[in-house]
């Protein structure tokens, strides 16, 4: 009889440990779940962004730039009037050598004289802003000095680089006059100006013939590449008027200085032309 | 027998300690709770593009006073036992440093019922953060935000257990901290424009790179950066190298020697990449400038003449026109744009950049980090699942009313008028007006605008440059009408606020010429007029935080000239008006100013006035 107490409490004590295992199993927190499982692939891919319309203190154009201020009102589909931009512009003085007695050099100079006069022929948009710009940048400065100057010279650029590529050819004049100055110079301003093409020719012949030109090279350089792509249209100015200077330029033994550039662009230059 | 019994008692009793709590609650479900799974789902914080679980941790904010954070948490694809508990409730906690704070955001769980545990089911914040402005004129070692690092920390805690006043979380926490190229990206961000200019467009990250490794002489780097925005600068600097020493092959100095060629080292880059900071309140540079973007150099010779100064002397010769020189060897060398000084030949400038291609240099008024706005979920017509959405509103503010809509609360918290004052808006040519401007938030700057009759621009000229305090909220502006000139005249301000508000308003006055029982004037003849000439202005002005400071400008220039604002801006605390600069300078700054007179025969800049203010 008592070993079969034994044996009911035995079994007794083994349920009890079982049940208690069970327990503690369920009851035991797991670890941070976030180790153990993955996040299903379908979900994980990137959502698209939604485009942000600002609505605070300004407002966004067609090409996404977002400006300051309110938008202009749109009153139902009437357009706005528009204002029509100025063409005015003083044209630069053609001045024919005396004495001149070849015709077809006197023709080139008319010729000249006709670009000058008739800088729109060649297309161009006028542009509000061009002569804002022109009126900020003309007169030029005399150089860049004081303790601005560091500041000055690439805002000078960056209103210069605007103007040049504004497609209004009255930014011949102010960029020519940069350039041939020695105000400002670079590559860019001169690939607009033989963009502009021929209107930019009058402006640059005055720099090619004035012997105290600052910068000459930058003339002969934009001269030349303009003349090989207008040429037809520049008549017999390239022939006449501009091939006979490079010539003089292309001649000069050892310069120094800026002349050695000049001869250099010069010499490119007649390379192409002749 | 009597000791088993005992041991069988004390053995009941060791096995039950385990089950103390159960046992108190034996009637509760309680007893089978487990914690619910929860992962990050997807999340963005500002500019950076990556949405979604990618490994993200750094960013940029979407403009200098506004972040926005989007994060979603959902339930892991399985949870660890069949006896877990679904998110009751829950909640996020968005903090951030530099002065941002949460104000205004929308919770919302999305998907199945959270109660079905389903990974589908997400849980999301979407929130904007606002912060003040960066601090400029800093120290010079201390760009920016003094190169703090900016942070986000979002915390979600999910509550769940069904006895709501014994409910157990679950917690994730995640922080995003600005790596040092994002630091370096958040002053492009951060340096506003003042006036209409525009923006600074923000490089990408992969733009930048560690600092190229100098030969000794050459500064490549002159930030406070480890990396830099490289276009080629290198290849650049050897290109026109070589163009300068074609210029000095076969050429003898004044004393008949035979130039030498000029090393790699001799050819110095004085400057190439700045950082934005750096550029414009350390340098004093362009605002717009390419050094910010890696493709521009300043570069200078060796002391060829031993006199100890860096020059530009490329044939050991010429040095009146040496920068030039420089310049056209630079044009070899395909720069796009260049420049040198005068009576400052210490460097050459150029760039690589065409302006041709119309993205450069950016147009005036374009924001290219542009506010971060929070669409209101409510009012969307998605086609989401959407099963709760939740306004919360923030603690930033105790004023503010949790019943108002986010929209109306963000235009309460700005209020300005622009008003004649007098009341009167018609007034007679030749007699003076006054305009007061009001607002309830201070201004840092305020620029006063007269469009006169016949004036095609958008907002006329700038007659008046006001610069706050820091407690500033009002400006008046006194202005004469022109004799002899009627018509419409637009009285304008354009507010620079110091919350980050920019606005304008305006108003318009009708100018009648005076009536015609006034008797009329013979007329005199018209004097020959000369343009308006400036001669020397004695600065630098040195100032010292509080000190006072009137400057009339109309000593320094011929002729009776009317004046308007010519460039740069003045100190905090200083006013421009009729000619005269005056005011009490309040903080530490250098700035240069300058002034247009103009008459009838045209108009003529003062020289660029120098205004440095320091501390006590």
């Amino acid at each position: 009889m008592t070993r079969k107490i034994y044996w009911g409490v035995a079994i007794l004590i083994l349920l009890l440990i079982c049940v208690a295992g069970v327990f503690l199993q369920l009851n035991r927190t797991p670890a941070e779940p976030e180790v153990f499982y993955k996040v299903p692939s379908d979900r994980s891919q990137p959502q698209p962004e939604q485009k942000r319309i600002p609505k605070e203190h300004g407002h966004v154009h067609e090409d996404s730039t977002f400006h300051v201020g309110d938008e202009p009102e749109h009153v139902g589909d009437e357009p706005e009037p528009i204002v029509p931009v100025s063409r005015d512009y003083e044209p630069t003085r053609v001045q024919i050598p005396e004495g001149i007695s070849d015709p077809k050099v006197k023709a080139a100079w008319k010729r000249l004289d006709y670009i000058a006069n008739n800088i729109w022929e060649w297309g161009g948009v006028p542009s509000q802003r061009a002569v804002e710009l022109i009126d900020i940048l003309m007169p030029p400065p005399d150089g860049f000095s004081g303790p601005t100057a560091h500041q000055d010279v690439e805002d000078t650029i960056n209103l210069l680089g605007e103007l040049a590529w504004s497609n209004d050819p009255r930014a011949a004049e102010v960029v020519a006059t940069y350039l041939c100055e020695g105000i400002i110079g670079g590559n860019d301003p001169i690939d607009a100006l033989v963009s502009i093409g021929p209107p930019a020719v009058p402006y640059l012949v005055h720099y090619l013939l004035d012997l105290n030109t600052a910068v000459p090279s930058r003339a002969v350089n934009a001269l030349g590449l303009i003349s090989e792509r207008y040429r037809k249209d520049l008549g017999g100015i390239v022939d006449y008027i501009i091939i006979p200077r490079f010539e003089m330029y292309a001649a000069l033994e050892n310069p120094s200085g800026v002349m050695h550039f000049t001869k250099e662009y010069a010499l490119e230059a007649l390379s192409r032309l002749k | 027998m009597k000791y088993l019994s005992l041991s069988l008692i004390l053995l009941l009793v060791l096995l039950f300690i385990p089950f103390e709590d159960s046992l108190r609650s034996s009637n509760s479900i309680e007893i089978y709770v487990t914690k619910p799974c929860v992962v990050w789902e997807a999340w963005k914080i500002g500019q950076s593009s990556g949405y979604g679980n990618t490994i993200m941790s750094s960013f940029i904010t979407n403009s200098e006073t506004t972040c926005g954070v989007e994060v979603e948490v959902s339930y892991c694809n399985s949870q660890p036992s069949s006896y877990v508990l679904p998110i009751t409730k829950y909640d996020f906690v968005i903090t951030m440093n530099n002065g941002f704070s949460v104000t205004k955001k929308y919770s919302k769980t999305t998907g199945p019922d959270a109660s079905s545990l389903d990974p589908a089911t997400t849980f999301s914040i979407d929130a904007k953060l606002e912060g003040p402005r960066d601090q400029e004129n800093i120290a010079c070692p201390l760009n920016g935000r003094e190169n703090r690092s900016m942070e986000v920390t979002v915390t979600f805690t999910g509550y769940y257990g069904s006895d709501p006043n014994n409910q157990k979380t679950v917690t994730l926490t995640k922080t995003w901290k600005q790596d040092t190229v994002d630091i370096l990206r958040q002053e492009y961000v951060d340096l506003t424009p003042s006036g209409k200019r525009a923006e600074l467009p923000v490089p990408s990250k992969t733009s930048f790179e560690q600092t190229i490794s100098s030969n000794g002489t050459d500064g490549w780097n002159t930030g406070h950066y480890s990396v830099m925005i490289d276009d080629g600068l290198k290849n650049k600097k050897a290109k026109w190298l070589a163009e300068v020493n074609k210029n000095r092959e076969g050429k003898n100095d004044s004393k008949g020697n035979a130039l030498s060629m000029f090393s790699d080292a001799d050819f110095v880059v004085t400057s190439a990449y700045r950082n934005p900071y750096h550029q414009r309140f350390h340098v004093g540079g362009s605002f717009h400038s390419r050094h910010c973007y890696g493709d521009a150099l300043d570069v200078s010779t060796l002391d060829v003449d031993g006199d100890g100064k860096i020059e530009q002397v490329i044939d050991n010769a010429s040095k009146s026109d040496d920068g030039k020189l420089m310049e056209q060897a630079a044009e070899k060398a395909k720069a796009k744009w260049t420049g040198s000084y005068k009576y400052y030949d210490t460097h050459t400038h150029a760039d690589w950049t065409s302006r041709g291609s119309g993205v450069w240099p950016p147009k005036d008024g374009t924001v290219y980090s542009t506010p971060y706005t929070l669409s209101d979920p409510s009012s969307s017509d998605g086609t989401g699942t959407t099963t709760q959405t939740e306004t919360t509103e923030a603690s930033i503010s105790e004023e503010q009313s949790t019943s108002a809509s986010e929209d109306a609360e963000d235009e309460a918290t700005l209020s300005y008028s622009l008003v004649s004052s007098d009341g009167v808006y018609t007034a007679t040519a030749g007699f003076g007006h006054e305009a007061n401007f009001t607002t309830n938030e201070a201004y840092t700057l305020v620029y006063w605008y007269v469009k006169t009759p016949g004036d095609t621009s958008h907002y006329g000229a700038n007659v008046v440059t006001e610069a706050g305090d820091g407690s500033k909220m009002t400006s008046q502006l006194d202005y004469s009408f022109p004799s002899g000139v009627s018509g419409d005249y637009q009285f304008l301000v354009y507010v620079y606020s110091s919350g980050g508000s920019v606005y304008e308003t305006s108003y318009t006055v009708s100018v009648s010429l005076p009536s015609s029982n006034t008797p009329p004037t013979t007329p005199s003849p018209t004097p020959t007029v000369s343009l308006p000439v400036w001669s020397d202005i004695p600065d630098p002005y040195n100032l010292i935080v509080g000190n006072s400071f009137y400057l009339d400008l109309s000593s320094y220039v011929t002729g009776s000239p009317t004046f308007t604002w010519g460039g740069g801006y003045p100190p905090a605390g200083l006013r421009f008006s009729n000619g005269i600069l005056s005011g009490t300078v309040t903080s530490v700054e250098s700035r240069g100013v300058r002034v247009k007179a103009t008459n009838s025969a045209g108009y003529a800049y003062s020289e660029w006035i120098q205004i440095n203010v320091t501390a006590p």
